[in-house]
């Protein structure tokens, strides 16, 4: 494996639109991630970061018909590519095998 | 309330707006639909107000993202970009480095002329008043009387504070044991330091020069006489009768000054110990400088001078008008480049030189950047795939203009580094050929960095213009399809590329080949008198004045030396000037004549010829009393039908007739025509010893003169000089000029050579299909050869058209500065137009021999 593994923040979004299905769009992806982590992105961060991942390549999209609930815009709607599947198994793998044998992490007694 | 339910779930447009603006996927719709939904939930949970508040905070929150997200693909395609660029290079090697190369030598030889130009515009610009020190010369002469200067202070209000310097070159020091020849040895008014900034280290630069007996030296000098003990209040003593003590030592002048002192004693010191007056106006030859105040104007000031000060003298001598202007001011900063008067402390320099190099440095740096222009869109056609592959997946022109000016920039980077280094190597003998000091110190000068990087950037992007703009224009689908293949719109500007390049370098070749012939002139022609197998002695000390009978004979006693003789000035320059009231002339018309003062044996040392009357002789006593000869010139100035037995007077007044007439030489450097010319017959009053000896044991022959003026003198350390070299100092600045000229042609030929190489290469590597065809075809060798170098060969050819009369305008206009001169002959175009061809010839035919060598099977096999 010479490519890189996806960052965290990436790890992130791309479990929150594996989670979501078929209804991951901004304001669900925003929410799922604040749901698992607690924190609250901007949706600029949000945005940036879902279209880098598509033009990588683990993500794909299309658009939903507008709603007026949205002031007459479309949503778009994101879906993992099996790109994307297998960086997030990489990744997984990886973190499984650092961890492996840690029960409890505290600091070592003298 | 429906109304208000639709106004208030409007978000604010402004900030809407800009995030649309930040994210233009689909019109900037999906971002902002996402907001607009979770800012209706918002509203109806805490209320419209902080719903808008959190939507503003979600712009302003966009926007670092927005910026850092333009970056990440930017860096993304400049990653690209350099990627695309080093495979380039390393693919074509040899290409890059012939780009790199030529560049590189463009950009040294830009660097170092601008180096030697910006020095020489440096000159004596380092004063704190720079701008208001000005000289007063006369008409074509830089002498001015003594009483000048104080006049100048007490009669003219402009004027702040006034010093008049003179020059004492080989002054003898002595101190104790140790006895120098200083040639930077002045006599100055005490307010030369105050009009000047010469930086003291010890003593005071008010009072320094009061005393009448104080001597100030130049930090070097100073180390010379007393190594490393305080100088201050020790003894020196000047022609060993004259005793000085130092009243101060100041920092070594600058060497871009139009003149540097070592040693300086007071001005009017010179008039105690020497018998001329200060208040005479005809004690004329010191250097008047002046502070102008700070608000007058000089041309004001300048006309001034002469009806406040000469004038009411004139008048007062019973001289009547119309008077003629007699003095003039020049600025200091003008001296070195614009100042070519008779009488200079040092030889100036000239702007047309300084123009002339910059031209040429110029030039040069152009033929580079049309080299790198040639090549790069020469292989530009090689790049077509690539531009079409960047359009078809949606590049814009202007990226890949911003992509391939990139390009053209790192290469000139890389030139300029490898060109630093090539300065750093060069520097040394550039120096010997300007004869000067530069040095390459972009920390000390900061101007320079500056200019380098400019350089650097000017040369990438204007480089690199021509070929991005024409990359960038590519269309995909002709490149693509493979239908683009040569286009002669491309070959032919690369062809006027060619022969511009080709029209600089024979212009210069015939430049450097003008200067030369004219030199080689300079050297052979007929100056009327003989230059080889002597020697000259400067005389300075009166032991050797007194006795010169005695060290005439013992001389003259080795075996090796055939004859001595002495004389005021030596025949290639003789600068001694009076004006005569001829007899038979109007004498309200004095007609200005040069003279000489010399022994018997002068005439006949040097080889001229009499063509009237005789030599000056010991067989007829009344010589003894007063002789003269004059030169045929003169004679014809003065109208004379019979010259011989006239009348005539030395400026001091010693009367006797004219003997003989000397038939013309040259008196004074080929720039300048034969002159009017008196020689006196007075073998008391020398300041040079001329020896004409024998060719073998020459060393021997030296030895024993210094031995026997040694014996006379025993102090003065001993010099000499060959005549012929001292003759040909004269023309120093043209030897220069030739030797600059011929390295600077050299460059330009290699440069040229470079890119024809190039492109050579290039056409026959676009042809290898066609030529194969052809040798299938039954072609030979030799025509696919011929095929290959006629196009430029033909270019070649036509360059020399163009450049023959550029160069003939140049080079007659230079050679105008000599009034004997050379005419360019035909030689000199044909061998430069021959030249260039060979060399273009060689270039080209390696390429051509190659790929006529080829077996058109193996240049067909890649179908």
């Amino acid at each position: 494996m010479n490519t890189k593994f996806i960052s965290r923040s990436e790890e992130f979004l791309l479990l929150a639109v594996w989670r979501l299905k078929e209804n991951a769009y901004g304001v669900t992806i925003r929410n799922q991630i604040k749901e698992a982590t607690g924190k609250t992105w901007s949706y600029g961060a949000l945005f940036v970061m879902l279209c880098r991942l598509e033009k990588k390549g683990y993500l794909t999209s299309h658009f939903a018909d507008p709603s007026s609930q949205r002031g007459g815009k479309s949503k778009r709607i994101f879906q993992l590519s099996p790109q994307g599947i297998k960086a997030l198994k990489e990744v997984r793998k990886a973190q499984e095998s650092v961890w492996l044998g840690i029960e409890e992490l505290s600091v070592p007694q003298e | 309330m429906r109304i208000m339910m639709k106004k208030y779930r409007h978000p604010p447009r402004i900030a809407g707006w800009l995030i649309q603006r930040m994210f233009p996927d689909r019109g900037g719709c999906t971002i902002l639909g996402d907001m607009i939904e979770t800012y209706r939930d918002l509203a109806d949970d805490k209320g419209l107000f902080w719903a808008r508040i959190w939507f503003w905070g979600q712009c302003v929150k966009a926007f670092p993202y927005f910026l850092i997200d333009e970056l990440y693909w930017r860096i993304h395609m400049f990653k690209n970009y350099i990627l695309i660029a080093m495979r380039n290079l390393k693919k074509n090697s040899t290409y890059s480095l012939l780009n790199i190369i030529g560049l590189a030598v463009g950009m040294t030889a830009f660097i170092l002329i601008a180096l030697y130009v910006q020095y020489e515009l440096s000159f004596d610009k380092y004063h704190e008043n720079t701008d208001r020190i000005y000289r007063v010369i006369r008409e074509g002469r830089a002498f001015t009387p003594a009483p000048l200067g104080q006049a100048l202070e007490e009669k003219i209000p402009e004027v702040d504070s006034v010093a008049r310097i003179l020059r004492s070159s080989n002054a003898l020091i002595s101190h104790e044991q140790k006895h120098f020849l200083e040639e930077e040895f002045y006599w100055a008014d005490p307010e030369t330091f105050d009009i000047f900034s010469i930086p003291f280290i010890g003593g005071d630069p008010e009072t320094a020069l009061n005393d009448p007996s104080a001597i100030v030296l130049s930090q070097r000098t100073a180390k010379k006489y007393f190594g490393d003990t305080d100088p201050m209040g020790k003894m020196l003593t000047v022609s060993e009768r004259y005793e000085f003590k130092v009243s101060g030592v100041f920092e070594d002048m600058p060497a871009n000054s139009h003149f540097v002192m070592d040693a300086v004693v007071p001005y009017e010191t010179y008039f105690q110990i020497t018998t001329n007056d200060i208040t005479s106006w005809r004690s004329n030859f010191s250097y008047t400088y002046f502070l102008l105040r700070k608000d007058a104007d000089p041309e004001v000031m300048e006309n001034k001078i002469s009806p406040a000060i000469v004038i009411p003298l004139l008048k007062a001598a019973g001289i009547k008008g119309p008077y003629p202007k007699f003095y003039f001011i020049q600025p200091l900063t003008k001296i070195h480049l614009h100042s070519h008067l008779m009488q200079e402390i040092e030889p100036n320099n000239d702007i047309k030189y300084i123009i002339l190099f910059s031209s040429i440095a110029f030039l040069i740096l152009f033929i580079a950047c049309i080299n790198y222009m040639n090549l790069a869109t020469a292989r530009s056609l090689r790049r077509g795939k690539e531009v079409g592959m960047r359009k078809v997946v949606g590049a814009q022109k202007g990226q890949l203009i911003v992509q391939f000016l990139g390009e053209s920039v790192a290469m000139a980077v890389l030139a300029m580094a490898l060109s630093t280094m090539m300065v750093l190597m060069a520097l040394r003998a550039f120096n010997n050929l300007v004869e000067r000091q530069l040095s390459l110190n972009p920390i000390h000068n900061p101007q320079l960095s500056l200019g380098l990087v400019f350089i650097t950037l000017f040369v990438g992007l204007f480089a690199g213009s021509y070929p991005a703009m024409r990359m960038s224009g590519f269309r995909p689908i002709s490149v693509l399809s493979g239908a683009f293949t040569r286009s002669p719109k491309g070959s032919s500007l690369r062809n006027v590329l060619v022969l511009v390049q080709f029209s600089i370098t024979i212009v210069l070749i015939i430049c450097t080949i003008a200067v030369r012939e004219q030199l080689k002139f300079i050297k052979t022609v007929d100056m009327g008198y003989s230059k080889e197998q002597i020697i000259t002695l400067p005389v300075r000390e009166g032991s050797i004045r007194q006795n010169i009978q005695s060290i005439k004979t013992e001389l003259l006693q080795s075996s090796d030396i055939i004859a001595v003789s002495t004389s005021g000035r030596l025949p290639n320059n003789i600068d001694t000037f009076t004006s005569r009231d001829w007899t038979g002339r109007n004498p309200d018309e004095p007609i200005p004549i040069y003279y000489n003062t010399a022994d018997y044996g002068f005439i006949d040392l040097f080889g001229m010829q009499i063509v009237q009357g005789r030599n000056f002789s010991r067989d007829f006593l009344s010589d003894e009393k007063g002789a003269f000869l004059v030169n045929e010139t003169a004679v014809e100035v003065a109208e004379w039908e019979s010259p011989i037995g006239r009348k005539f007077t030395h400026w001091r007044g010693d009367t006797g007739e004219i003997v003989g007439v000397v038939k013309d030489f040259h008196l004074h450097s080929l720039h300048s025509p034969i002159a009017p010319l008196y020689i006196f017959l007075d073998p008391r009053d020398f300041s040079n010893i001329a020896i004409k000896i024998r060719t073998a044991n020459i060393p021997t022959t030296i030895d024993y003169v210094e031995g026997v003026m040694k014996k006379f003198s025993p102090s003065y350390p001993f010099s000499y000089s060959f005549f012929d070299e001292v003759f040909e100092q004269a023309y120093s600045t043209e030897q220069r000029m030739e030797r600059v000229f011929g390295a600077f042609a050299i460059l330009a030929i290699f440069i040229a050579c470079l890119g024809l190489f190039g492109l050579t290469a290039f056409a026959a590597e676009q042809r290898t299909k066609e030529i194969g065809i052809r040798k299938v075809l039954g072609a030979s060798d030799s025509k696919i050869f011929l095929l290959l170098s006629k196009e430029f060969i033909r270019w070649v050819l036509l360059a020399n058209l163009i450049a023959w009369p550029i160069a003939y305008f140049a080079m007659n206009k230079w050679l105008e500065n000599f009034t004997y001169r050379i005419h360019i002959g035909m030689a000199a175009f044909l061998i430069s137009g021959g030249t260039a061809l060979l060399i273009a010839y060689l270039t080209v035919s390696y390429q051509s021999l190659k790929s006529a060598r080829t077996n058109p099977a193996d240049s067909l096999r890649y179908e």
